[in-house]
């Protein structure tokens, strides 16, 4: 029955693509302009200029996963620290006074304090998603039940067990979710960041393409961002199912 | 023995819980706190249990003070005892793997304790995919595993329908009757309080004091439940317990 699922779930996945292909195919027949080439032109430059498209994801891909994984790391322990009520008092007032900022508006201040290299853009990358992350795992730590407290106690339970069998069991869920949001997040700043003082990297084939009216090299670079979003949202959702099992029964 | 002594509970907005209530409960006995609802028997259930400070008076485990829940203890409380997120096996293993136990020795104990609550079949199940009473014996079965000298317990059975309940309580005195732990469970159900309860204690209104302590030395027989006894006694509990 899992595999069922399964295999209707990646037909799912299937169907969408093909209607979309579709969808653009008619787009592009009806305006009949260079500037949205049809399907094949676009998959024959994609495929015939793999080379530099794989080039170009890999200094994305390092510059993406950096990030992710300095906001994940820094924003779950955050996050999970305010189970403790007084830690939360402290952090949620950071958390009130820097979330509603505008976060992709700070970006000259990290290449004023970072400069214009790799530095910079995977910080930049990291402080976006950080706050994702930690608002949701931080809601989740700050509202477990008491009695889930008390029955652990009553076992003997010392601070460390508490953490290790109920806060990061409980919180793991909204680790997954805040960490669906910071992907998704997170390929949209690579390219903002990589859109100027870059010349590595996807943003900067976009960049590059457009500006010389290539329009089949303009889509490929998108499909490729489209794929290293799409992926990474699978993988998340692949471990989500793993760790968190008691909720997909 | 575990000692009461003038215990009150304030909280810190100012309701009294609590008011002076000391009672000795006796090594190997069952006790049942009955009271009206939101009258406190809680409060005094985790004091005892030692997850609250008492505002004054204190509470003594042969003889010392208690200030953490004591390690040779269980609580089940009304619906969170499972940890959703653990097998049946896990929730079980939960206790021993915390007290520090080897995995072969919690391996035993625990393949023992679901044999006996006839769970082994269920073991890789999470608490979702059991029924309400099915669920309530993996926390017995928690007990049954740890093998503790007091066992105190918060309406265990208050979610589950009339006939599971029954069965539950049956279960329950049968597990007491074999592990021989103190039992102190609290219910506002007359019937469960008569029939699991050597001792009733009688809270009253908030915050609570022991009004009245009844005498129930029957208990033990699965059968109690049928004898005319019983439905004296369910009377006698009624009139102390004001509605």
């Amino acid at each position: 029955m899992q595999i069922g699922a399964r295999i209707h779930r990646a037909l799912g996945y299937v169907l969408a693509i093909s209607v979309l292909t579709v969808m653009w195919e008619i787009l592009s027949l009806v305006l009949n302009t260079s500037a949205i080439p049809g399907i094949f032109k676009i998959w024959s430059y994609f495929f015939s200029n793999l080379p530099l498209v794989l080039d170009n994801a890999k200094v994305s891909f390092i510059r993406v996963i950096c990030g992710i994984s300095i906001a994940f790391v820094s924003a779950v322990l955050l996050g999970l620290a305010s189970y403790s009520k007084k830690v939360d008092a402290v952090s949620s007032s950071f958390l009130y006074v820097l979330y509603p900022i505008p976060h992709i508006v700070l970006l000259p201040l990290f290449l004023i304090l970072f400069g214009l290299g790799e530095t910079s853009k995977i910080l930049f990358i990291a402080f976006v998603v950080f706050f994702q992350i930690w608002m949701s795992v931080r809601d989740g730590a700050k509202n477990i039940e008491n009695e889930y407290t008390y029955s652990l106690l009553s076992l003997g339970a010392n601070r460390i067990d508490i953490y290790r069998h109920l806060v990061l069991p409980y919180v793991m869920p909204k680790i997954f979710t805040g960490l669906r949001i910071g992907v998704g997040s997170s390929v949209a700043i690579l390219f903002f960041v990589e859109s100027f003082a870059t010349s590595k990297g996807l943003g900067f084939l976009v960049m590059d393409a457009w500006s010389s009216a290539n329009y089949p090299a303009l889509y490929a670079a998108m499909m490729a961002f489209a794929i290293m979003g799409f992926s990474m949202y699978v993988v998340v959702e692949i471990l989500e199912r793993r760790l968190c099992r008691w909720l997909y029964l | 023995m575990l000692q009461a002594i003038n215990i009150s509970k304030t909280y810190s907005d100012n309701t009294k819980a609590v008011d002076g209530i000391s009672f000795n409960f006796i090594k190997g006995n069952s006790y049942s706190i009955i009271g009206p609802s939101g009258c406190g028997k809680s409060t005094f259930l985790l004091m005892a249990a030692g997850f609250l400070k008492p505002t004054s008076g204190r509470f003594l485990i042969d003889g010392n003070q208690i200030n953490k829940p004591y390690d040779k203890s269980v609580t089940i409380l009304q619906n969170f005892g499972l940890l959703p997120w653990y097998t049946v096996y896990d929730n079980v293993a939960l206790g021993l793997k915390i007290k520090g136990f080897k995995k072969n020795e919690i391996k035993l104990k625990v393949n023992d304790a679901l044999s006996m609550m006839g769970l082994l079949e269920f073991k890789d199940y999470y608490p979702s995919q059991l029924s309400g009473g099915m669920r309530q014996k993996v926390a017995f079965g928690r007990v049954f595993a740890l093998k503790p000298n007091i066992v105190f317990l918060d309406e265990p059975l208050s979610s589950l329908d009339a006939l599971n309940r029954e069965k539950m309580q049956d279960f329950l005195l049968n597990l007491w009757k074999m592990e021989k732990f103190m039992m102190i469970i609290i219910t506002h159900s007359i019937e469960e309080a008569v029939f699991l309860g050597k001792e009733i204690l009688v809270f009253s209104n908030r915050p609570a004091k022991l009004v009245k302590v009844i005498k129930n030395e029957s208990v033990g027989d699965i059968n109690y439940r049928k004898t005319s006894e019983f439905f004296e006694k369910c009377k006698s509990v009624r009139e102390f317990i004001e509605l």
